[in-house]
């Protein structure tokens, strides 16, 4: 073939070669050297890699005292006693410090009323302490003051109103401190025209107003629910919210031990589900109206006369048959419903023996029909001056008492409360009080006992308490405890018989946090019968109950985000208030959950979602009390911002709605029975639950044909226990393993167990475990996406169906199983087995695969799917120094408490002595008031924990996945008759 | 490959070996993040350990109180310095020569500064506000890790095993690196004795016991 040729020079190269015009690319390259490309490849990396060799550790700063005290040591915790307010019943506490700032409250084991434990309100109010929104300055209409312009201005007012002859009213919450109540009575000598009025949050009023009728005195029993065999409990919810729940399910738990021969009963009549009612032996669901003639007709046949009520027969014949172990409460703010109580017990022998009129509870004083005569007082000009400390009258009072008007009649209105609320709003001077941490008070719960608190932090603004603002403004000068212990010092002597100096008397109060002095019992007359009538009630179409939010109180604690997204008990709910429905209601008026509601009583409305609560009565409707505050704005923002984030409430908006003025007053505060009108709007509202599974029941076509009911939960009567302490009973079997049992604990072998017989749900643990591992608060937008970060959670089933439903709870955490499915999972080993037991957490090798959390068959593992805010710097004292602060993409979960292990084990080892069992308490453990969570040394044959895991009634959860939990659970025994069982739930 | 990305690379590689060989001698500037190895700052007071517990033989736990009790062990508080300075306020040397020169001896200015530090002056009267002096610390482990002094003064760890020989030294060094691998090479030994029962050795190298 010929070969052609474009030019001369090509002529000698292959026809292989590049003959073409376009120069080569190596061409290129040779003249123009270093490219652009390699030049910025090489800056990058030389700059990355200088940046990696020389980066240097920030500097840290270590600023040690300048005169250490001798007791304090930076990294050790140095405990104080003292009393915690979040609810009137006033609980002892250790408060545990660090440099110089509390971080946890702790019950007094050694308090004889609470005992050791300590509610979820409790627990949290800690963080209310570093609120930054606190008021720490005194307000002169509504502009920052001083002490000096404010007490002038006051003064001045407060003279002029006693010259024109006006009244001062000091309206507070219960005040329980003697040396108040002296203060106050000095204030009445030096202004004349002083009244003090007391208001609960709550009102006991009928309790008190029934003993005075019948005894003569304005008098709440000390209620002594160990000294019962036979708890009737009509709507008073003991257990969760009425008067003293610590308190008494301490004393209730006394008389429930199941090695003894009998336990007591507990009958509970109510139209709502509450946490009393779920641990009822029995319940009977009522509506209000129903109570109210059940009551007369129980009345009646105490008294050998005739009663037509079921109930009310089968209940008398019992309550006969424990003539003096019987206890007979109501919860219903009715003096005729409170005075028939007071009959009941009186013939049934009960007083001085379950119920103590001589030591009585003095918690509680307000006084209802005190609030009327106010309002008249105001309404008619008589009131120049008011004076409102501890209560927030705007919030709570009633339908009918408009009270931000009210007060706008008064020339002076001060306000002690350190946050902004809906009284605040419309007074004229702020004078800022102390919280109860910072605070001297003794007082005065129950007679007989005397409760201290003491300040653990020095103010962070010049907050001053209701004590000292009324001592300056009668001219007295003297700082916060003297005027407390001056008092005491003054009239100890008379309270104090014992012969014992003051200043040990003072310095035992202070150090113990209580001490006992003579009683100071009312003079009682015998008891005087009243002639009670109770008209016929119609039966009306909806009633409406009311009740305290067990979290939120009466509103008080709706600015901590820890109880509102603590998820309520029994709905577990968070971030809300419903109109809870029986599931038969709500289909009556075609309702679902969610949808918005208006509900209308006389000229009242407001709007609420519904829910629907199992085991509620028919024909009424439950709503929380507590929601809607002002202040909770603060809520829009709260959780994590990101992309598709929705607010936890929208801008302006506050969390829940409000049913304050649905409450109903003649005199009386009525929170249940009020009738009312629905009517369905257009919308629908996502409620934020953390628990949407409510049975253990398997669906019918995929269950095993011998587990129609999952064994999470396991039950059994006391009769049947009695018989076979291993009833109720039953035990998963692994059917093969193919892991070897490796894990040779020669040390310790920490293990726990929760008994679900005293367990209430309370979730006290789960605020406890809260606060003291720094979990964060995700907001409601989180926890409808199911990512609640709370290690340990409450889970409540429920069995049987429509009103006639059992609840039962159990606390559910991490349960370090020996086999843990989670560890071999993880591709960086970041969760491992400790020799000790534990499955631990290590939270900086953690690389976010979330793999362990699939394979958790108990689903207890929390991701930090972001980094939660913390840019409060005031909110971040209250974290807890021994805990690491998770940033995002960690895996976390419930750790036992390994810090207070450690701690416990350093200081045993520091003391050379080896530890015992109950040297360490976890904080969950801590926290419960029923003692139903055990932590030990499962190697100790003689510990707790051992003696428990060989109880009969123990087992485990999904033993037959073969995870081999170390955590376990007692049976629930409930005290009724064996054919009374619901819903088949052993296997 | 071509030459011209035949250099990038070696380039790269050379670089890489170089700065490898860099971060591995322990005694260099280099470290890898976090190591602060050989960290010597200045402190706001220039205080002497070569001085006090060198020559001067003060125990450890006479200043660094907290470390049996406590997980910091502690720079000492102002008062504990005023322990000795309240009455020595100046060196050993300058008294002698104030002796033999028949004046009055000239203070530290290092002793003065505690002293300032409280607001005092050197006659002992308050002239100024307090300012607590703001020491830098040396020995620093990150946030995930909880190391307690506690169980290690309990177990009878010399300070020095961990912290060098600090009474020679003018200034303190940190001279052990404070890795984790460093920590377990001491955790891994089986010290069978009294203080360490059965079970420790291996209760000692679990995750949990610093990762909390």
């Amino acid at each position: 073939m010929k070969e052609y040729y474009t030019s001369h020079e090509n002529k000698s190269c292959d026809t292989n070669c590049n003959c073409s015009d376009l120069p080569s690319v190596e061409a290129v390259q040779e003249t123009s050297g270093f490219s652009r490309r390699s030049f910025l490849k090489t800056t990058g990396f030389s700059f990355a890699a200088f940046m990696v060799a020389c980066s240097k550790t920030p500097v840290q700063k270590a600023i040690p005292f300048l005169i250490q005290p001798e007791e304090i040591l930076p990294g050790k915790a140095t405990w104080y006693a003292s009393t915690s307010f979040a609810c009137d019943a006033g609980c002892g506490v250790h408060v545990k410090n660090r440099d110089g700032r509390p971080i946890k409250l702790e019950g007094n084991p050694k308090h004889p009323m609470t005992q050791g434990g300590l509610c979820a309100q409790c627990q949290a109010s800690l963080i209310e302490l570093y609120d930054s929104k606190r008021i720490i300055d005194p307000i002169l209409y509504r502009q920052s003051s001083t002490w000096e312009a404010v007490d002038s201005y006051v003064i001045k007012e407060l003279r002029k109103i006693r010259d024109k002859g006006k009244e001062i009213v000091i309206l507070t919450g219960t005040a329980t401190s003697p040396s108040l109540l002296y203060t106050i009575k000095k204030f009445k000598k030096k202004f004349k025209t002083v009244s003090h009025i007391q208001m609960d949050d709550y009102s006991y009023s009928a309790i008190l107003d029934a003993h005075e009728k019948n005894y003569g005195q304005r008098i709440l029993p000390k209620y002594r629910f160990d000294k019962a065999d036979l708890i009737l409990s009509i709507d008073a919810d003991f257990l969760g919210s009425w008067v003293s729940p610590i308190q008494f399910t301490k004393d209730f738990q006394k008389n429930r031990k199941l090695d003894s021969k009998h336990i007591s009963k507990l009958i509970q009549v109510e139209s709502r589900m509450s946490i009393t009612g779920a641990k009822a032996d029995e319940r009977i669901a009522m509506t209000p109206t129903e109570m109210k003639s059940f009551m007369v007709d129980l009345d009646a046949i105490i008294h050998g006369k005739h009663g037509t009520n079921s109930h009310a027969k089968k209940i008398a014949g019992l309550l006969k048959l424990h003539r003096g172990n019987s206890l007979v409460v109501s919860g219903i703010n009715d003096i005729k419903i409170q005075l028939i109580v007071n009959r009941i017990n009186q013939s049934l022998g009960n007083v001085g023996r379950t119920l103590d009129i001589k030591k009585t509870s003095q918690m509680y004083a307000g006084s209802d029909s005190s609030i009327q005569s106010l309002v008249t007082k105001i309404e008619s000009g008589m009131v120049g001056a008011l004076l409102i400390s501890d209560t927030n009258p705007a919030y709570i009072l009633a339908n009918g008492i408009d009270f931000s008007t009210l007060m706008k009649q008064v020339d002076l209105s001060v306000s002690f409360s350190d946050m902004n609320n809906e009284t605040t709003a419309h007074c004229n001077v702020i004078a800022p009080g102390l919280h109860d941490l910072e605070s001297w008070n003794d007082s005065e719960l129950t007679s007989g006992v005397l409760s201290m608190t003491q300040p653990v932090i020095r103010p962070f603004g010049k907050n001053r308490s209701l004590r000292q603002s009324l001592s300056t403004w009668m001219g007295m000068k003297q700082d916060e405890r003297d005027l407390v212990r001056n008092y005491w010092k003054k009239i100890f002597t008379s309270r104090v018989k014992s012969g014992k100096t003051f200043t040990r008397f003072w310095n035992e109060l202070v150090h113990d946090g209580f001490t006992t002095i003579s009683p100071n019992s009312k003079k009682l007359t015998p008891f005087k019968n009243q002639n009670i009538q109770i008209e016929g009630a119609t039966k009306n179409e909806l009633e409406l109950v009311l009740f305290q939010s067990s979290q939120l109180g009466h509103g008080r604690h709706a600015e901590n985000p820890w109880l509102q997204e603590l998820p309520d008990p029994i709905t577990k709910l968070t971030w809300d208030n419903v109109a809870s429905f029986s599931p038969e209601t709500a289909e009556k008026y075609h309702l679902k959950k969610g949808d918005v509601i208006e509900i209308v009583s006389g000229k009242n409305k407001i709007e609420l979602p519904v829910f629907l609560q199992p085991g509620q009565k028919n024909n009424t409707v439950v709503a929380a009390l507590g929601y809607g505050r002002v202040g909770t704005e603060r809520f829009h923002k709260i959780g994590p911002d990101w992309l598709e984030k929705k607010d936890t409430v929208k801008k302006g908006e506050t969390v829940g709605t409000s049913v304050s003025s649905m409450i109903s007053f003649d005199n009386t505060f009525h929170y249940s029975g009020m009738p009312i009108k629905i009517q369905k709007t257009e919308r629908t509202w996502d409620l934020a639950l953390t628990q949407t599974y409510n049975t253990l029941s398997n669906p019918e076509n995929t269950s095993p044909a011998s587990m129609p009911v999952r064994p999470f939960v396991q039950e059994t009567t006391f009769s049947e226990f009695q018989k076979n302490p291993s009833a109720g009973s039953h035990h998963g079997h692994p059917i093969t393993t193919l892991w070897e049992d490796d894990h040779t604990y020669e040390g310790h072998h920490w293990g726990m167990a929760i008994d679900l017989t005293s367990c209430t749900g309370c979730s006290s643990c789960i605020v406890g475990c809260q606060v003291e591992n720094n979990v964060p608060v995700v907001g409601k937008d989180e926890v409808l996406r199911k990512r609640d970060m709370a290690w340990l959670r409450m889970d409540r089933y429920y069995s049987g169906d429509g009103e006639d439903v059992d609840v039962s709870f159990q606390a559910m955490m991490c349960q370090h199983c020996d086999n843990a499915p989670c560890e071999p999972v993880c591709p960086v080993l970041a969760t491992v087995h400790s020799s000790e037991g534990l499955n631990q957490q290590v939270y900086n090798r953690c690389v976010g695969t979330r793999f362990c959390a699939n394979n958790c068959p108990y689903k207890v593992r929390r991701f930090n799917w972001f980094d939660y805010a913390h840019e409060d710097v005031m909110e971040n004292m209250v974290l807890n120094p021994d805990v690491t602060v998770r940033s995002r993409g960690v895996m976390e979960k419930c750790s036992l408490c390994v810090q207070r292990i450690q701690e416990a084990k350093f200081e045993a080892k520091r003391l050379g002595v080896p530890l015992k069992d109950g040297d360490i308490k976890l904080a969950c453990e801590q926290s419960c008031p029923a003692d139903a969570i055990v932590f030990g040394d499962l190697n100790n044959p003689e510990s707790r924990i051992s003696k428990m895991t060989k109880d009969e009634r123990h087992y485990k959860v999904l033993e037959e996945l073969n995870a081999v939990p170390t955590v376990g659970y007692l049976t629930q025994v409930r005290n009724r008759d064996a054919d009374k069982e619901k819903g088949g739930h052993h296997g | 490959m071509d030459n011209g990305l035949k250099k990038q690379f070696s380039y790269m590689v050379t670089m890489l070996v170089i700065i490898g060989f860099v971060m591995l001698f322990k005694n260099s500037t280099f470290h890898i993040p976090g190591n602060q190895q050989d960290y010597a700052p200045e402190q706001p007071i220039a205080f002497s350990h070569q001085l006090h517990a060198g020559e001067m033989e003060i125990n450890c736990q006479y200043c660094h109180f907290g470390a049996e009790d406590s997980k910091h062990a502690g720079i000492p508080p102002a008062n504990v310095c005023m322990n000795c300075h309240k009455y020595v306020s100046n060196t050993f040397n300058e008294t002698r020569l104030a002796e033999q020169e028949s004046r009055k001896p000239i203070a530290s200015s290092e002793i003065a500064k505690i002293y300032a530090s409280l607001g005092l002056s050197l006659a002992g009267e308050k002239v100024s506000s307090e300012k607590p002096t703001e020491w830098i610390k040396v020995h620093n482990v990150p946030d995930f890790v909880f190391f307690s002094h506690k169980p290690h003064i309990t177990a009878g760890v010399d300070c020095a095993k961990c912290h060098g020989d600090v009474a020679t030294m003018t200034r303190v060094k940190q001279v052990e690196d404070l890795s984790m691998g460093w920590c377990l090479d001491c955790h891994r030994q089986d010290h069978q004795s009294l203080q360490n029962p059965a079970g420790r050795t291996a209760q000692l190298q679990d995750c949990a016991s610093c990762h909390y």
